[in-house]
C-alpha cells in the first residue's frame, strides 16, 4: 500500500476512535517515525466551534436575492487597527487580543502540541507558546510561578518519555535546571515576601512529589537514561531544600541559589545545645561556633537551650527552624555532613567547624553523614552515628498536624503546606528508640510534634509511606 | 422525493429547482449550507465581521451564477465554499495583510473553561497551527481545510476539485509534510 493511502487510513481510524497515533504508526515499522509526526499534525487540525449568529443569518437571508446588492456595509470602524502594525501598543494588543479571541472561540479539544514531547514535531510550538507567555508576564512573582510550572512540565515529559522507552538525555537535564534556576532568579528579584512564600510553599510540595515519582521511574528506565534521571532527582531534591530554607529565611534568595550547586547537599545541619553567646552574627552553641547567622524572627536569649536546623552556604548560616527551651544539662548535639578537616584541626561538618575527639573516634570520610555529641571532659564532640555517603532517599520532615485513623492518613505541615500521606501500612517508630513502635491511633497524642516520613511512594496522585519516625523529645 | 435518502436526494432536488430560479429552493440550500460556509471563511479570516461579509457575498454570488452550476456529485456546499474561498483571496488582496480584529464574543455557557490560562495557551497553539495551514498554497490548503475543517470526505473533495481520490490523498500527504516543515522552522 502506498504511504499516502496508509496515512489516509490512519487518519480516518484515529478520527473514528478506532486507533491511536502510536498504535497506527507502530503497524508500519518502516514508516513509524514519519507517520507519527504527520499524524500528530493531522490530529492537531480541528474545526473551530464557531457558528454565525442568528441575527446575521436572518439578515443575510433577506439579501440573498438583491440582484444588484451593494457590498454589505462593514460592521465596525477599525480606527485602532489603522495604526501602523509596528506601533508598540498595536503589537502588544495584537498578541493579547489574539489570545482572548482564541480563548473565547475554543472548543474542549486538547491539542496535540500540549502533549508533545521533546523530539516531536509540535514540541517547538509548545515551547514557543511558553516563551510567549513568559514574554507577556512582567511581575517577577508571576514569572517565577510560570517558570516553576514549566519545570513541572519538563519533569512530566521526562516521565512520559521513560514510559515510551525513549532516552533521557543531557538536554532534558539542562531544561529542567534552567526552568528551576530562572524561577529562583525571578523570586530573588521580587520584594513581595508573601507572594514568594506562597510560591516556595508550592515548590516545596511539588519537588517532594517529583522526587518520589522520579525515584519510582528510574527503576524502570533504560540504563543509558539513568545518570541523567539521577541528576534530575538530585536537582529536585536541591529545589526542595532551597524552597524550605528560603521559605523560612528570605535572605537566602538574595544571591539566587542554583539547583546544580552540590554544596546544598553538604550544607544542611542540625545543632542542639545551650546558647552560650551571641556576638554580632556569630553564635556559640554549646562550644560550637556558627557564623554569619541569618534568622527571620526573634533572636533567642543567651543561656537558653536551642535546637537549630539550617543550611550553611558561602559562609552564611541560614536558620530554617528554631526551637527554644529552658536550659537543661543535656549534651550538645550536631548533625551534618563531614567534608574534611580544617587547617586548625577542626572537622568541617556542613560548613561548621566542630571540635572532635580524634583519639576516640574512627577517621571520617568526606560525604559521611554524622551525628556527634559533646563528651564529658574537654567539650569536644564524639561521633555517635555515621552513615557513609550514598544515595539519598526522599523524606518529609515536618510537624504532625492531623491523624485520621478511619482513612489511615496523617497530615504533615511542611513549609507552610499541609501534606496528606497514606500510612495505614506504615511502621511507626520513635526517632530516638527504634525498638519502640506505635499504632496509628497513638499518633493523636503527638500532634504538634516533629515527624519524619520515610520510604515514600506515589500512586494515583496519592503519597504513601511505610515508615514514620515520631520525635518525642519535646 | 425518496425518503430513504433524504439528504442527497432532497439537495439534488433543491439544486435543480434553484437552477430554475426557484428562490424558496435556494433559500433552503442557504439554510443547509450557511453554517459550514461561515466556519470555513472564519477559519481563514479569524474575524466574525469579515466572515459575515464574505459569507453573505458568497451566497449572493452563488445565486447570481446558479445557472452555471454543474452537478459533479460533490455536495452543493463545496461549490459555495469555492466561491467563498475566492472572495477570501480578494479580501486579502484588498487588505494586503492579515488584520487581527478587536472583537471578543461570548463564551458558550455549556462549554465552561476550567482554567482560562491553560485554555488560552491551548488555543494559541491552535493559532500557530492555523497560521501554518494558511501558508500552504493552492490545492494543499484547499484539501487540508476541506478535509479537516469542513469535514468533507476524500471522495467529496475529489469531486469538488475535479480530481481522483488517490490524488487528494497524495496532496494531503504532501501538505502535512509541508506543515511539518513550517512548524519545525517556527
Amino acid at each position: 500500500m502506498k504511504k499516502e493511502q496508509i496515512l489516509a487510513n490512519c487518519i480516518e481510524e484515529i478520527r473514528g476512535g478506532k486507533s491511536t497515533i502510536e498504535d497506527c504508526a507502530k503497524r508500519y515499522p518502516q514508516l513509524e517515525n514519519e507517520l507519527h509526526s504527520l499524524l500528530e499534525i493531522a490530529n492537531s487540525l480541528q474545526p473551530e466551534d464557531v457558528r454565525p449568529s442568528v441575527q446575521f443569518k436572518e439578515r443575510a437571508k433577506m439579501h440573498l436575492f438583491d440582484e444588484d446588492a451593494p457590498m454589505p456595509a462593514k460592521v465596525s470602524s477599525r480606527g485602532f487597527w489603522a495604526w501602523p502594525a509596528t506601533t508598540p501598543a498595536r503589537v502588544l494588543a495584537s498578541i493579547g487580543i489574539a489570545i482572548v479571541i482564541f480563548a473565547a472561540a475554543s472548543g474542549s479539544t486538547v491539542y496535540a502540541a500540549q502533549s508533545s514531547l521533546p523530539g516531536d514535531t509540535l514540541y517547538t510550538v509548545k515551547t514557543g507558546v511558553e516563551n510567549l507567555q513568559l514574554a507577556m508576564t512582567s511581575s517577577p512573582e508571576d514569572k517565577a510561578n510560570l517558570y516553576l510550572k514549566f519545570e513541572q512540565r519538563r519533569i512530566d515529559e521526562v516521565q512520559q518519555q521513560v514510559k515510551l522507552n525513549r532516552n533521557i538525555n543531557a538536554q532534558a537535564l539542562v531544561t529542567v535546571q534552567q526552568q528551576f534556576d530562572n524561577g529562583l532568579k525571578a523570586l530573588s528579584s521580587s520584594d513581595n515576601n508573601q507572594a514568594n512564600n506562597s510560591t516556595l510553599s508550592k515548590l516545596s510540595v511539588s519537588t517532594l512529589n517529583q522526587q518520589v515519582e522520579l525515584e519510582q521511574v528510574i527503576a524502570s528506565a533504560p540504563q543509558a537514561s539513568q545518570p541523567a534521571l539521577q541528576q534530575i532527582i538530585d536537582e529536585t531534591r536541591r529545589g526542595n531544600t532551597i524552597a524550605q530554607v528560603a521559605y523560612a529565611n528570605n535572605d537566602f534568595l538574595k544571591n539566587p541559589p542554583s539547583v546544580t550547586d552540590k554544596k546544598l547537599d553538604a550544607g544542611q545541619f542540625n545543632i542542639e545545645g545551650t546558647l552560650l553567646s551571641i556576638q554580632g552574627k556569630t553564635w556559640d552553641v554549646g562550644g560550637t561556633v556558627i557564623e554569619n547567622v541569618h534568622l527571620n524572627g526573634k533572636i533567642p536569649d543567651v543561656g537558653s537551650r536551642v535546637e537549630l536546623q539550617g543550611l550553611v552556604k558561602d559562609n552564611n548560616t541560614y536558620i530554617s527552624k528554631i526551637q527554644v527551651s529552658a536550659d537543661t544539662p543535656e549534651p550538645t548535639k550536631v548533625e551534618g555532613q563531614f567534608s574534611g578537616t580544617n587547617q586548625n584541626g577542626t572537622a568541617n561538618i556542613s560548613g561548621i567547624a566542630v571540635k572532635i575527639n580524634n583519639a576516640s573516634n574512627p577517621p571520617l570520610n568526606p560525604g559521611d553523614k554524622v551525628q556527634l555529641q559533646s563528651g564529658v571532659n574537654d567539650g569536644n564532640l564524639d561521633v555517635t552515628s555515621r552513615n557513609s555517603a550514598g544515595m539519598q532517599s526522599t523524606t518529609i520532615n515536618g510537624t504532625l498536624t492531623a491523624v485520621d485513623t478511619d482513612k489511615g492518613t496523617i497530615t504533615v505541615k511542611v513549609t507552610g503546606s499541609q501534606v496528606i500521606v497514606i500510612v495505614y501500612k506504615a511502621r511507626i517508630e520513635n526517632s530516638s528508640d527504634s525498638h519502640r513502635t506505635y499504632q496509628l491511633s497513638d499518633l493523636k497524642h503527638y500532634l504538634g510534634h516533629d515527624i519524619r516520613v520515610e520510604d515514600l511512594a506515589r500512586h494515583d496522585n496519592h503519597l504513601y509511606a511505610s515508615l514514620l519516625k515520631i520525635e518525642t523529645g519535646h | 422525493m425518496d425518503s430513504s435518502t433524504p439528504v442527497n436526494k432532497s439537495e439534488d432536488y433543491l439544486v435543480q429547482q434553484a437552477i430554475k430560479r426557484d428562490r424558496a429552493a435556494f433559500t433552503a440550500l442557504y439554510e443547509i449550507c450557511v453554517d459550514q460556509v461561515y466556519r470555513h471563511v472564519y477559519y481563514k479570516v479569524s474575524s466574525h465581521a469579515d466572515a459575515e461579509d464574505i459569507t453573505q457575498e458568497a451566497f449572493v454570488k452563488a445565486w447570481k451564477s446558479i445557472d452555471k452550476y454543474k452537478q459533479t456529485g460533490a455536495p452543493f456546499v463545496t461549490w459555495v465554499i469555492t466561491i467563498a474561498g475566492n472572495l477570501v483571496i480578494d479580501h486579502y488582496r484588498k487588505q494586503k495583510k492579515v488584520v487581527i480584529t478587536d472583537e471578543v464574543y461570548e463564551v458558550d455557557p455549556n462549554n465552561q473553561i476550567p482554567d482560562p490560562a491553560q485554555e488560552a495557551e491551548i488555543n494559541y497553539s491552535k493559532a500557530i497551527i492555523k497560521e501554518a495551514v494558511l501558508k500552504l498554497k493552492g490545492d494543499k490548503q484547499k484539501v487540508i481545510i476541506m478535509h479537516f475543517i469542513d469535514g468533507l470526505t476524500y471522495e467529496e473533495i475529489a469531486r469538488a476539485l475535479n480530481k481522483k481520490g488517490g490524488a487528494i490523498r497524495v496532496i494531503q500527504y504532501r501538505a502535512l509534510n509541508e506543515l511539518k516543515s513550517f512548524l519545525k522552522r517556527d
